[in-house]
């Protein structure tokens, strides 16, 4: 860990505002807003999905992303 | 991101989902690839579609249990997206009953080349990342105009075996985290997908990367981390707790601040200069189907749980 002694991490504002502060966490996950799509029961499994639609008499909302839309930003 | 705030936080858009639709998604870099049963189902889907013969399957799919594509779009904004919702009701009122379902069959063998699970006893811990910008004396999250402002989740997998080897280190007084496990999250987890999907570090591009645990289960850590050429990276600290009582994780908080720079093909957008971003892994009881996603990472699963590789 040479190399991380070598350098200067953080501006001195920054170390201040850090790890003993809990609004630093509240900051950084995600707000209620930002959360709200969750609200949907997404499942994950086409498959199953598939069977659900047939037993429910529904169709199936298909959200195809490269990276996984729940999860992968 | 944008879909989730714009489109699938619009209560209307909700609503219909909820109560008319089974919504599912689902990672195309696996679905278009599977050679299985459910593979075949969606290319059925696909080949309906304006992707038909594309590289690239991504967008929103209706359809019926049988497989009759219903409406597709790729559009961002939820007026578009409802017009697509709304159509594909109409057609599907329309069709006879025979077509809107069907008994359906088991899926068979699940082509492991393109499909994960969580490893039998391995454990989720949620990774939330966000770019942070410091006002008034403070770090907070960057103001609501400002290009990846939102806050990114992965999922980082831990297995059985590493979090009862975890357990003795505490146990025992403490010490050096597991190779394995602190080239994984450096690796892979400390990293910037707050504007979309990231490389992978590669094995010598951490330069440097420290993670201790204590008796008592605290963590610290620092790191850094930089592409060859210097123009990507990410530098910074690492602080927390992690608690398990027999043999299973009772808590896992750990909060990484640091300086993050540069961007990879799909992650444009960022600011320039050393900026600061912040992460927190917690630990998730896995009950939503949402918590148990593949690591993005994972993709390379040899590489994912044998980092050194």
């Amino acid at each position: 860990m040479n190399i991380l002694n070598r350098i200067v991490l953080f501006g001195a504002g920054m170390v201040g505002a850090t790890f003993a502060d809990e609004s630093v966490v509240r900051e950084i996950l995600p707000s209620k807003e930002e959360s709200a799509w969750l609200e949907i029961d997404w499942k994950t499994d086409l498959w199953e999905a598939r069977k659900e639609a047939a037993q429910s008499g529904k169709p199936i909302y298909l959200w195809e992303m490269d990276g996984h839309p729940l999860g992968c930003v | 991101m944008a879909d989730r705030l714009l489109v699938f936080a619009n209560e209307e858009v909700q609503e219909l989902l909820k109560e008319k639709f089974v919504p599912v998604a689902a990672d195309d870099w696996y679905q278009r690839r599977r050679k299985d049963r459910v593979g075949e189902f969606f290319a059925k889907v696909v080949d309906q579609s304006p992707r038909k013969g594309n590289h690239t399957k991504q967008g929103h799919y209706v359809f019926t249990a049988t497989g009759k594509l219903l409406g597709f779009n790729n559009n961002r904004g939820p007026e578009r997206r409802l017009k697509m919702m709304r159509d594909a009701l109409t057609a599907w009122e329309e069709l006879p009953a025979s077509e809107r379902t069907m008994v359906v069959p088991a899926p068979g063998k699940n082509d492991e080349g393109f499909h994960r699970e969580l490893p039998e006893g391995g454990q989720i811990v949620k990774v939330f990342t966000r770019c942070l910008e410091e006002r008034e004396g403070r770090l907070q999250k960057l103001s609501a105009e400002k290009i990846g402002n939102l806050s990114a989740v992965d999922h980082l997998w831990l297995r059985k075996e590493e979090i009862m080897k975890l357990e003795g280190l505490i146990e025992s007084g403490g010490g050096e985290i597991s190779k394995d496990l602190s080239l994984r999250i450096a690796r892979f987890h400390l990293r910037d997908n707050t504007r979309g999907e990231p490389r992978d570090w590669k094995k010598e591009e951490v330069r440097g990367c420290s993670l201790k645990v204590d008796g008592r289960g605290n963590v610290t850590g620092n790191f850094l981390i930089e592409s060859g050429d210097g123009k990507m990276g990410y530098q910074g600290m690492i602080e927390g707790v992690i608690t398990l009582r027999e043999g299973r994780l009772t808590k896992f908080d750990i909060l990484v601040i640091g300086n993050h720079w540069g961007h990879s093909r799909y992650t444009g957008g960022a600011r320039p200069g050393r900026n600061p971003m912040g992460q927190v892994f917690r630990l998730s009881e896995g009950k939503k189907e949402s918590d148990r996603i593949p690591p993005q990472a994972i993709r390379w699963a040899p590489g994912y749980w044998e980092p050194e590789k």
